[in-house]
């Protein structure tokens, strides 16, 4: 009995990229990295220690969220916001980096804006690997992709830095904009897989 | 004395000339209100449109403004002033002459190009390309070519192939090798002619891709940028018919090569060219430099983004007006903006080379209701 009524679950998880043409995987694929990619130049604007231009890239950034990184509904269910995983290398009593609870990306935006530091740098490293896509809905598909932030921060008598790997939930829905259908992409929660110097 | 003066006036021509930069002018035509292929020709001219602006970005030349006659303007009289206006171009320059619709000819026509039916149903109206090419041939720009994809009718049941000059997604250039363009369109002299078709034979097209000769064309002058043909007229048509080809249409494009030499040296310019936005002659001109200057990194970027309100209140009906950018096919739609908010993205992204302007919408006080754009980006910034 229990046999049975796994095997209809199994048999849905494995129903990756229904519906979906080559060239519309391929195509949404590149939306996604060019989302993250918008993400990390952005990132480095809202570091930006003139507070006018680090308030408007905060808006830019969170439009790439889903509910503009506000409260969204996805299911029938509410979700406060997207939220955003960081660490740090400084070492806990363990000796090991520190993994931050999540929090809402508002907040982290904001923190980031007020870091201690003279000057900030956040750079992609690397290639951006997105995941099959997979179907959650009628025209709905989910999907991971994983990146690697650089980041230094600098201040007189020294500089922090570190490389973080990060995976983030990608929502894509075709919707009727009014002049056609489109794919629409927005990013959801990050959290750190990785932290390295 | 009289020596020394003439050395002064050689070296300042030569001075005034190391600095010229060559222009591009397209005039481009479209039987777009024909109920059979007036989609397919709509979908023609966004295309060709959009890869001259990316062309001539790539290329480091000057863009003067397209002149796109479609409509109830693509007819004789209008296709008359359009030529006329090209008068003005110099020996720097690269013409472009393009026309998508019906086409046909004559038992007795003697060239082996076609007439082309623009709007006119009545035969006697029909413009022999070959009207044209003696216009065009005549002009001092370096490089002239005139294309033409017509004895067009539909063909529902021929699928469209992949071609990456119909991807629906931005146009990457961070590949591209402009040398090899630029021994292409800049270093070329004389005239091109091609069409869609052998005499006898119909040009296809869908309203998927649109003219198969256009598509094929556009894609390889993208294989001679990415290095997969070379730089040459010849083999840039060969590998034309060759892709006509594989849509397996029964056509097979005809053309005519220049028989003048190359330049063998070209004066480039050594200035950096920023990234823009550019339209045809429709669009508003200083609404597209205004939005140029939010992609100009030599402008704090405060200052770009205090801008932005005063440009959507001089240029735009108001803050709510969509902006919907488009893949490189000019109809996949890829992202749909408050105007504000595409703005504050052309401040913002650094891999934008260029944005193409494809079609807008105005009111009756001239301000721009609606816009749709291709973005062009190097990815490698």
């Amino acid at each position: 009995m229990l046999f049975a009524a796994i095997l209809p679950i199994m048999a849905s998880a494995q129903n990756y990229n229904i519906g979906l043409s080559e060239q519309e995987k391929e195509e949404i694929t590149n939306r996604v990295k060019q989302k993250i990619d918008a993400f990390l130049q952005q990132l480095q604007y809202v570091a930006s220690k003139d507070y006018e231009v680090s308030n408007e890239a905060v808006k830019t950034t969170l439009a790439l969220f889903i509910g503009q990184g506000g409260a969204y509904k996805l299911d029938g269910t509410w979700h406060n916001g997207v939220k955003m995983q960081t660490a740090t290398l400084r070492k806990n009593r363990h000796g090991r980096p520190i993994y931050n609870k999540p929090v809402l990306m508002t907040r982290y935006l904001k923190n980031l804006q007020g870091l201690p530091y003279k000057r900030v740098t956040i750079e992609q490293v690397g290639a951006v690997r997105v995941d099959n896509l997979r179907r959650v809905g009628e025209n709905r598909y989910e999907t991971m992709a994983y990146f690697c932030q650089y980041f230094r921060g600098e201040r007189d008598g020294g500089y922090y830095s570190d490389n973080t790997w990060k995976s983030v939930k990608v929502y894509v829905e075709r919707i009727d904009v009014g002049g056609g259908m489109t794919w629409q992409i927005y990013l959801g929660d990050m959290k750190v897989q990785n932290i390295t110097k | 004395m009289k020596k020394t003066l003439i050395s002064l006036l050689v070296a300042l021509v030569a001075l005034a000339n190391a600095g010229a930069t060559g222009k591009v002018y397209t005039v481009i035509m479209g039987a777009t209100q024909d109920a059979k292929i007036g989609t397919s020709c709509k979908i023609d001219l966004d295309h060709f449109e959009n890869e001259v602006a990316t062309l001539t970005m790539n290329l480091d030349l000057d863009r003067m403004p397209t002149v796109r006659l479609d409509g109830n303007q693509c007819d004789r009289p209008n296709m008359e002033r359009a030529l006329n206006q090209l008068a003005s171009c110099s020996r720097d320059d690269i013409v472009f002459f393009y026309y998508t619709g019906h086409g046909g000819r004559s038992y007795n026509d003697k060239t082996q190009w076609p007439q082309m039916c623009m709007n006119y149903m009545d035969e006697r109206n029909f413009v022999p390309l070959h009207e044209v090419i003696t216009r065009v041939s005549s002009l001092p720009a370096h490089l002239k070519l005139i294309l033409t994809d017509c004895c067009n009718s539909k063909a529902d049941w021929i699928s469209s192939k992949f071609i990456k000059v119909q991807s629906r997604g931005a146009t990457d250039v961070s590949e591209i090798d402009t040398e090899k363009l630029a021994k292409l369109f800049v270093q070329q002299n004389g005239v091109i002619v091609a069409t869609g078709s052998e005499v006898g034979q119909t040009s296809q097209c869908n309203d998927v891709v649109g003219g198969f000769f256009t598509v094929s064309f556009w894609q390889a002058i993208e294989d001679v940028g990415m290095g997969v043909v070379e730089p040459s007229w010849a083999k840039v048509f060969k590998r034309v018919v060759d892709i006509t080809h594989e849509f397996d249409s029964g056509q097979t494009p005809i053309y005519q090569l220049p028989t003048e030499a190359p330049t063998a040296t070209v004066v480039t310019n050594t200035t950096p060219v920023q990234p823009s936005v550019v339209g045809n002659s429709t669009v508003n001109g200083n609404m597209l430099t205004a939005m140029s200057q939010l992609l100009n990194r030599n402008v704090e970027i405060g200052q770009r983004l205090r801008s932005i309100d005063s440009i959507v209140s001089t240029y735009f009906a108001n803050s709510a007006v969509k902006v919907q950018t488009v893949g490189r096919d000019t109809r996949t739609i890829v992202d749909t903006e408050d105007v504000g908010v595409f703005l504050r993205r052309l401040c913002f992204d650094k891999k934008i080379r260029q944005i193409n302007v494809i079609a807008q919408n105005v009111d009756g006080n001239n301000h721009c209701t609606y816009l749709k754009v291709h973005e062009v980006r190097d990815i490698t910034q």
